[in-house]
């Protein structure tokens, strides 16, 4: 009971004084996961709309894959990336690994399949005459997907969401590809792992609820823009 | 000519659901597809609206015809609007529902927004702008969809089953904007329904639909028979309740017939109790309908008959009265 | 089927109990070690031989040293064999450990890219080859894990006499706040690179990114002899005496934790330093050179 108290205590402390090697950490996290969820994003939500609007052979079978790799380990995709970006990998000259460079590469690869795959559910749910609706009105294709899109907004946010929760509080990709250089590449999950390590529980603790204050945040924030575009 | 389908046939799932031989329809009037559920109506529509391509068959829009496999129908999908059964509005408020062919069309804001005013005002949905879409009533929804569609200047407006699940109230509104759009603004107007009376009071022009195809007579009189060949080479079509209609077709086996109720001839005297097709019944309802009085005859089966108004004015009809009719082989078709 | 089903079961109940039961029916001793012994793997060659002899098993538990000796402060294992001396004497006059023996030592070396962008080359002195490498700012790997490795680190970089910065974080222990401070030269995550990471990872990062690193002899032998693609990171620096690293062994005191098997793990420390033991310790070769060096006194307590 100590134990918890004196980490709870700890992490108030570490956050109300607003340590600087913590915001080093938070700020780092942020950047990472942030970046990643970005770009996934960026490819998945188009990436799963053509893939629910479009009839090709072997289309159930990508879906099948993709719903695969939700279950992906992050060590996996570690090892995978590492393989290409280490000095000896045909990517070496780059000098990527054990940078963010590396770690949002690998999170990338974990995360886009999420973004699809929810993606394709939320658009699939769609009601067909939207689209309908769209094209019958004059709408080009693009303008029709983006209505589309519009409509699904509320999938796809859940899938941006559930991939950025996937990569801040993933331990695997981060510590494989980026080391957990202190001050460059050191994520919350990383600095968990660290300090329960060094036999530093209390401060182990502390960098947990630290992670779960910063996922509230953000998760409100979400929550407050979900409400603002709710017309 | 504003279409011509030729051939057209739809399949889904290896059922035809729609198989037209030839049918033209007209650019300025109002045009209602006559016809029960299941009869292809609304897919005619879908291909009306260059949504859906037929099986097989031409399309010709305007002495173009269309080409469905290209995919470039976007110029011709600006032209002809089509307003759903049970239309969907997009989820946000209704003013930018109305907005949205515009801003497409790249209008500007301030055209946006006298235009969007002016065709709330139109379909009496004006105090309605800020309302979200989606807190609308079924009537008040058809009714934004219908200032949508018309958002986009179409030259042609299909509406699928208009006033199908709207109120009374609603109906009304949304039958004077048709009429209106057309008087007024000289779109064209096809709109399918299965209500004869409706059709009958807005459309110029009614096409019959019955099973994917164009039935030449009203749909109501419609039977299944058996044809049989009689010894003398005639063939008679066998009705349940053992009725039996001579018929000119080259069919034989299990049909459908149907017959036109303006070609039914009605009388109060076995005027001519030689001619084929003579039946004796009861006269057990008439409805009023403009120029015509719509007359339901119990045969055994119930008939339905179009009297012009003056006809019906010298006969003196009375309801429960005792009627002969006579159904020409040429009003009878079989299908 | 049901046959079928309920083999998996028992299986799995099985799989589930056999941790538990082992305490009757073998003779089961848990202790914690540092990564880089481990990583040598002498424990492959030292342990079997005991287990041989007295039939009792040993389950290793890697991690730092300071990982290490919390699991003894803890109970949670029964024996703690690390090389950070200061802290494991203090482990023991805290009255965690029952007794220190003095088991061996290996050495550390300063290692980096064949290319020495910071001259360290041919310097003797340990502190003086970390001073280039700062001044030059060339890439420095460093353990920053807590661990024996890394506590010597951070006494040779104070040797050095370069201004470090020292940074404290405040916690709260049994109610009372308290400051855990961390030492570092200047260039944090530009130059230094402190990674919180075993000897075997660090090495790893140091070889990716041609990198210096203080490094214990065992492992680096291991890492680059006994695997395929070898570390291309060569010594440097080897030979101070400020470089030694001695290793002891502590069963845990079963006054502190009663629930220890402070019989088995005594039998343990005294057949570490056993003549047969420290032979053993002596022959142990990694890529034909000798990694540990026996230090022990017969029956010193």
């Amino acid at each position: 009971m100590d134990f918890l108290i004196d980490s709870f205590l700890s992490a108030m402390l570490l956050i109300g004084s607003l340590d600087p090697g913590l915001l080093e950490i938070i700020g780092v996290s942020l950047k990472v996961s942030c970046t990643s969820t970005l770009i996934a994003s960026v490819i998945g939500v188009p990436g799963g709309f053509i893939i629910a609007f479009s009839e090709f052979p072997m289309k159930r079978l990508l879906i099948t894959i993709l719903n695969t790799l939700l279950a992906l380990p992050t060590v996996v995709v570690g090892l995978f990336v590492y393989a290409f970006i280490s000095r000896r990998g045909i990517f070496g000259v780059f000098d990527l690994l054990y940078t963010p460079k590396a770690m949002i590469i690998g999170q990338v690869i974990l995360i886009i399949p999420i973004v699809a795959t929810f993606t394709i559910s939320a658009v699939s749910r769609i009601d067909d005459r939207y689209r309908k609706t769209a094209l019958t009105v004059g709408a080009n294709l693009f303008q029709t997907a983006w209505m589309l899109v519009r409509e699904a907004r509320f999938g796809i946010a859940a899938a941006i969401i559930a991939a950025f929760g996937r990569v801040i509080a993933e331990v695997g990709i981060s510590m494989m590809l980026g080391g957990n250089v202190r001050g460059f590449t050191r994520t919350m999950t990383t600095a968990m792992a660290l300090e329960y390590d060094k036999g530093q529980f209390v401060l182990s603790v502390a960098l947990g609820i630290a992670l779960l204050g910063v996922s509230f945040a953000v998760n409100l924030f979400f929550n407050y823009f979900q409400g603002k575009v709710r017309v | 000519m504003l279409y011509e389908l030729r051939n057209l046939k739809k399949i889904y799932d290896g059922r035809t659901v729609l198989d037209l031989e030839q049918l033209s329809l007209d650019r300025g009037k109002i045009t209602s597809l006559l016809g029960p559920n299941g009869a292809g109506k609304t897919t005619l529509l879908e291909i009306m609206a260059f949504l859906s391509g037929p099986s097989s068959g031409e399309v010709w829009f305007e002495q173009e015809k269309v080409n469905f496999t290209t995919g470039k129908l976007m110029h011709l999908r600006r032209k002809v609007v089509l307003v759903e059964q049970q239309s969907i509005l997009f989820t946000t408020r209704v003013w930018k529902n109305v907005a949205f062919p515009l801003r497409i069309r790249g209008a500007s804001k301030a055209k946006r927004e006298r235009i969007v005013e002016e065709l709330l005002d139109l379909v009496g949905m004006g105090a309605f702008g800020h309302a979200r879409a989606h807190k609308l009533s079924g009537g008040e929804t058809q009714r934004v969809a219908i200032a949508r569609a018309l958002a986009c200047f179409p030259e042609v407006v299909l509406l699928d089953e208009p006033t199908a699940n709207v109120d009374v109230e609603n109906q009304i509104a949304i039958e004077r904007i048709m009429q209106e759009i057309n008087q007024k603004k000289g779109i064209s107007v096809i709109f399918t329904t299965h209500n004869m009376i409706q059709a009958s009071r807005l459309a110029d022009e009614t096409v019959f639909l019955y099973e994917g195809k164009v039935a030449r007579s009203i749909y109501e009189n419609i039977f299944s028979g058996h044809i049989e060949t009689e010894r003398n080479g005639c063939k008679q079509c066998i009705l349940q309740y053992g009725l039996k209609l001579g018929v000119d077709s080259p069919k034989s086996g299990p049909v459908r017939i149907s017959i036109d109720p303006s070609a039914v001839k009605i009388s109060q005297s076995r005027a001519n109790a030689s001619a084929e097709n003579t039946f004796k019944g009861k006269l057990i309802q008439l409805t009023d309908e403009q120029s015509r009085v719509r007359a339901l005859v119990d045969v055994g089966i119930p008939l339905s008959v179009l009297i012009p108004k003056e006809v019906f004015g010298d006969l003196g009809l009375e309801m429960g009265a005792e009627v002969w009719l006579t159904c020409p082989v040429e009003s009878i078709e079989v299908f | 089927m049901k046959t079928g089903l309920a083999w998996i079961l028992t299986l799995l109940v099985a799989g589930l109990t056999v941790p538990g039961t082992t305490q009757g029916a073998e003779k089961v001793l848990k202790m914690s070690t540092t990564t880089s012994t481990e990583n040598s793997g002498l424990l492959d060659v030292l342990l079997p031989e005991f287990t041989k002899e007295t039939g009792i098993q040993i389950k290793v538990l890697a991690k730092g040293t300071g990982a290490a000796i919390r699991d003894g402060m803890d109970g949670n294992v029964d024996i703690i064999f690390v090389h950070a001396k200061e802290r494991e004497e203090k482990f023991v006059s805290d009255g965690y450990g029952a007794y220190r023996l003095a088991v061996m030592h290996n050495d550390f070396v300063i290692l980096g890219p064949a290319a020495d962008p910071a001259g360290v080359k041919g310097t003797h002195d340990a502190a003086k080859a970390l001073k280039k490498i700062a001044i030059r700012k060339a890439r420095f790997v460093s353990r920053g894990d807590d661990s024996g490795t890394h506590t010597k680190e951070k006494a040779l970089w104070k040797a050095t006499g370069l201004p470090l910065k020292t940074e404290t974080t405040e916690i709260v222990k049994q109610g009372k706040r308290q400051q855990v401070f961390s030492q570092h030269p200047e260039g944090l995550g530009q130059w230094y690179l402190s990674i919180g990471q075993g000897m075997g990872k660090t090495l790893t990062y140091a070889e990716e990114k041609q990198a210096y690193t203080v490094a214990d002899r065992g492992t680096y032998l291991k890492y680059k002899f006994g695997r395929k693609q070898g570390l291309d990171l060569k010594i440097l620096c080897q030979g101070d005496p400020e470089l030694f690293n001695p290793y002891g062994i502590i069963p845990i005191n079963p006054t502190r934790h009663p629930h220890v098997k402070f019989k088995w793990a005594d039998r343990l420390a005294e057949w570490l330093v056993s003549p047969k033991a420290q032979g053993l310790i002596a022959r142990y070769k990694i890529a034909g050179q000798q990694a540990f060096f026996p230090d022990a006194i017969a029956n010193a307590r």
